[in-house]
């Protein structure tokens, strides 16, 4: 159903809009924006689980997630990237920080100072007459060779997601035989997250 | 990074092994003196030093080692042999609503476990502090597709509060002891433990722990003391002041607070679905329900109002319909438990984290008696604009029996300190408008999820949990709800619980029905159940009630006399009822709160 744009909106209407972030302009929605969410929990089976399964149940995007333990072997730090709007993002943080197996939790909006990065390996076919065109435009790219056989190049890159994806993009024209991200990284370069 | 990224042997690297066990810790470990039992007697053990009264359950295959630990222990809580482990849960839920405590379900693997899916569902969305044992098969063959295994931990996963899937006897109690913990505090909700076979017959040493360290819970907030100045200031200043007060007010145990607070203030109460029961409906401040199936002036109310103070209520959908145009004016203050229902649905101007009844407490002293004269008198005119225009239908003779009718009826009979359940649908909102509700914990009904085939177990439930107290338990049901658990009935009549059990018979999925006359053309598809409908009367008797029938005012008078005479086993008694009734008031789904439809032929807002 669309808004009446004639029906004008009293004063508390404006003001739960802009206060849920959203525009008070009917034909200018918001626009989903990428936030960071980065969480430490229980190192144990089912607490991923809980985490990507509130995503999928609480109809919230999920970009990336990456998962790894950390220097405490009892606890796992897991990065997810979503995107949505201000009020969805928010949505999602409380609900996740509801979880038991949720310890600690920290979102990075658009445009707070982070440091982010992004582990790329991508299989290049390769062979003796190409390779060194190849290993050129891999080198040439900032990527890392770390394996080469008769046939292929696999190479690595680290960087933010949108150097990653103009890797792929460039490369891709070249015999792309296969592609794996590792969904990215991501500490707030003044706040430290931590068991409270 | 490896010195050489070529060599990554990733088969023998040593990565950190994940604990594969999610067990709770107790403050203390066990004792050295502590007895060395099997995994099936700490079973029964950790519940009776959990005080558990009764517990709903079915047997079967993985956990027929706890049925054997019962019958060799003998107890101090009441097993009750449900017939359908979704009505055991319905039980568990009616049993918890009516005493405030935790209800306790145990089934078997498979089938057992997906059984009760729809009962922690229901619990999980009204809220119902539930433990939920099922059982699994032994460890070393989960994953391998084993007789009647079912990953339970999954597909219960989204409708549980928390889960738990015990690995070794050790962590047994810790666990039990951490389910009932977390199902209990903070916004209750339903926990599943998962059992496997063999954890139940390895042996550990036995000690309940007193307390129990979960250092990723934190469900106690109390109330900041700038919050509730802000909402103290707030309420001062407001003119047109509304309270809507939800189920969190009666789980909370916060009724006779905010009934204090409400004749303090002088401020107007309008309560949720779940909400009935929290301020007395004979109160002049007392509005009745708002939402979809509401009362006229309480939606008008909401509509006007400016300020909205809302307690223990989440800003459901069937509350607000129209997100955008409910409540325009008001400010919103939302005294909640669960920080992530605030602004949820509707932005909280000043939110108040904590548990209901600490935070009534400490905003009282803040609050003087506020001048509502003429705010009352406003909604006052609405409730006349209404009534006036109101045809009561007969409440006597030999025509036909209104639904409303026989509702009112029961509730007369049955009186303030009447327990009832209902299932879902027309009868359901046709019960919250009639019975009157006189008490708190005194209306027990599936909102959330609206279950069909809760009322009757949910009855069974209550009236074990109510026994000696001599509350009567009402259950009122619709034709087609009934049906769903109807397996129940047995179980009633063997504890002779003497339930009064209505049956709404209209022959029709109600409901359904009223919104194919109002928004679907009339087209009545597949909403008539009078060919598929059994002899209700007949069903009872068959599992050994008493069966009672009535089709006009005259004989709905004389067989609910005869059924308060029955005091040693379940009455069931049907009323015929025509079957084109409506409920209005009516909200239309995603209609504005003020767009209201009063009645049938034409009647506008």
């Amino acid at each position: 159903m669309t808004p009446d744009p004639t029906r004008a909106l009293t004063a508390q209407q404006l003001l739960r809009k802009r206060a849920n972030g959203e525009t008070v302009l009917a034909d200018a929605p918001e626009a989903p924006q990428t936030h960071v969410l980065s969480i430490l929990i229980e190192n144990h089976a089912g607490a991923l689980n809980r985490v990507v399964n509130l995503f999928s149940a609480r109809n919230l995007n999920l970009d990336s997630v990456s998962v790894g333990p950390t220097d405490d072997a009892t606890v796992s730090r897991l990065t997810v990237a979503t995107t949505g709007t201000r009020r969805q993002v928010r949505q999602a943080v409380r609900l996740v920080r509801q979880l038991l197996d949720v310890l600690a939790l920290d979102e990075f909006t658009p445009g707070d100072p982070v440091v982010a990065r992004e582990l790329c390996l991508a299989k290049l076919a390769a062979t003796a007459a190409d390779r060194s065109a190849v290993l050129e435009l891999t080198r040439g790219l900032g990527a890392t060779v770390v394996h080469a056989d008769r046939e292929a190049v696999t190479v690595e890159l680290t960087g933010d997601s949108s150097e990653i994806d103009a890797f792929i993009e460039v490369v891709s024209e070249h015999g792309l035989l296969e592609v794996a991200r590792s969904g990215r990284l991501a500490f707030h370069r003044q706040r430290h997250l931590a068991l409270p | 990074m490896p010195a050489d990224p070529h060599c990554d042997d990733m088969s023998t690297a040593t990565l950190p092994r994940p604990a594969h066990r999610a067990a709770p810790t107790p403050a203390t470990a066990p004792a050295a003196e502590a007895p060395v039992l099997t995994g099936a007697d700490i079973f029964v053990r950790s519940l009776e030093a959990e005080g558990v009264e009764f517990v709903f359950g079915h047997p079967g295959g993985a956990i027929i080692k706890i049925y054997d630990a019962l019958a060799q222990i003998r107890p101090s809580f009441r097993h009750i042999l449900v017939r359908h482990e979704q009505g055991g849960t319905h039980a568990a839920e009616g049993y918890a609503k009516a005493t405030g405590n935790v209800g306790t379900v145990l089934v078997t693997s498979g089938p057992g476990a997906t059984n009760t899916v729809t009962g922690i569902a229901d619990a999980m969305l009204d809220s119902i502090p539930l433990v939920v044992f099922t059982g699994q098969v032994a460890v070393p063959l989960i994953g391998g597709d084993a007789f009647q295994e079912v990953d339970t931990m999954g597909v219960t996963r989204s409708v549980t509060k928390h889960s738990f899937q015990v690995r070794s006897a050790a962590d047994l109690a810790p666990t039990i002891k951490a389910a009932y913990h977390i199902a209990r505090t903070g916004r209750p909700g339903p926990v599943v433990v998962d059992l496997p076979k063999d954890v139940l017959v390895d042996e550990a040493p036995f000690e309940y722990p007193e307390e129990i360290h979960l250092r990723g819970y934190h469900p106690a907030h109390p109330p900041r003391p700038d919050k509730i100045e802000r909402a103290a200031r707030m309420i001062q200043a407001s003119e047109r002041p509304l309270l809507y007060v939800g189920g969190g007010t009666i789980s909370g145990n916060a009724t006779e607070a905010l009934t204090d607070l409400a004749r303090h203030t002088r401020i107007p109460v309008t309560t949720t679905l779940h909400g009935l029961g929290a301020f007395p409906e004979a109160d002049d401040l007392a509005l009745g329900m708002l939402g979809m199936h509401g009362t006229y002036w309480a939606n008008m109310a909401v509509q006007t109002c400016d300020l909205l103070i809302a307690i223990g209520a989440r800003f459901d959908d069937r509350v607000t319909g129209k997100l955008e145009a409910w409540a325009p004016h008001a400010e919103v203050i939302h005294v909640e438990i669960d920080p992530s229902c605030v602004s949820k649905n509707v932005f909280a101007d000043c939110a108040i984290l904590g548990d209901v009844g600490d935070v009534i407490a400490a905003l009282r002293p803040h609050l003087a008696p506020k001048d509502t004269v003429d705010w009352l008198a406003q909604i006052e005119g609405w409730k006349r604009q209404v009534e006036e225009g109101d045809t009561e239908p007969e409440a006597t003779g030999d025509g036909p029996l209104q639904p409303q009718v026989a509702i009112r009826k029961l509730g007369a009979k049955a009186g303030p300190d009447a327990v009832l359940t209902t299932d879902v649908g027309q009868h359901q909102m046709w019960a919250a408008q009639c019975f009157g509700f006189g008490r708190t914990r005194s209306h027990i009904t599936s909102g959330g999820l609206g279950t069909m085939g809760f009322g009757l177990p949910a009855a069974i439930g209550a009236a074990l949990g109510l026994r000696g107290t001599g509350a009567t338990v009402v259950s009122i049901n619709g034709d087609g709800g009934f049906l769903m658990n109807c397996q129940e009935l047995g179980v009633a009549a063997k504890h002779r619980l003497p339930l009064k059990i209505a049956v709404i018979n209209n022959s029709r999925l109600g409901m359904v029905r009223q919104w194919q006359e109002l928004f679907f053309g009339e087209r009545y598809s597949e909403t008539d159940t009078s060919d598929t409908n059994p002899d209700f009367v007949a069903l009872a008797e068959a599992f050994g009630c008493v069966g009672l029938r009535a089709s006009t005012p005259d004989e709905a008078d004389a067989v609910i006399e005869a059924a308060w005479a029955v005091t040693d086993r379940p009455v069931l008694i049907e009323f015929i009822v025509p079957n084109a009734e409506m409920v209005f008031p009516m909200v239309p789904a995603g209609a504005a709160t003020d767009d209201m439809i009063l009645t049938r032929f034409g009647g506008d807002a």
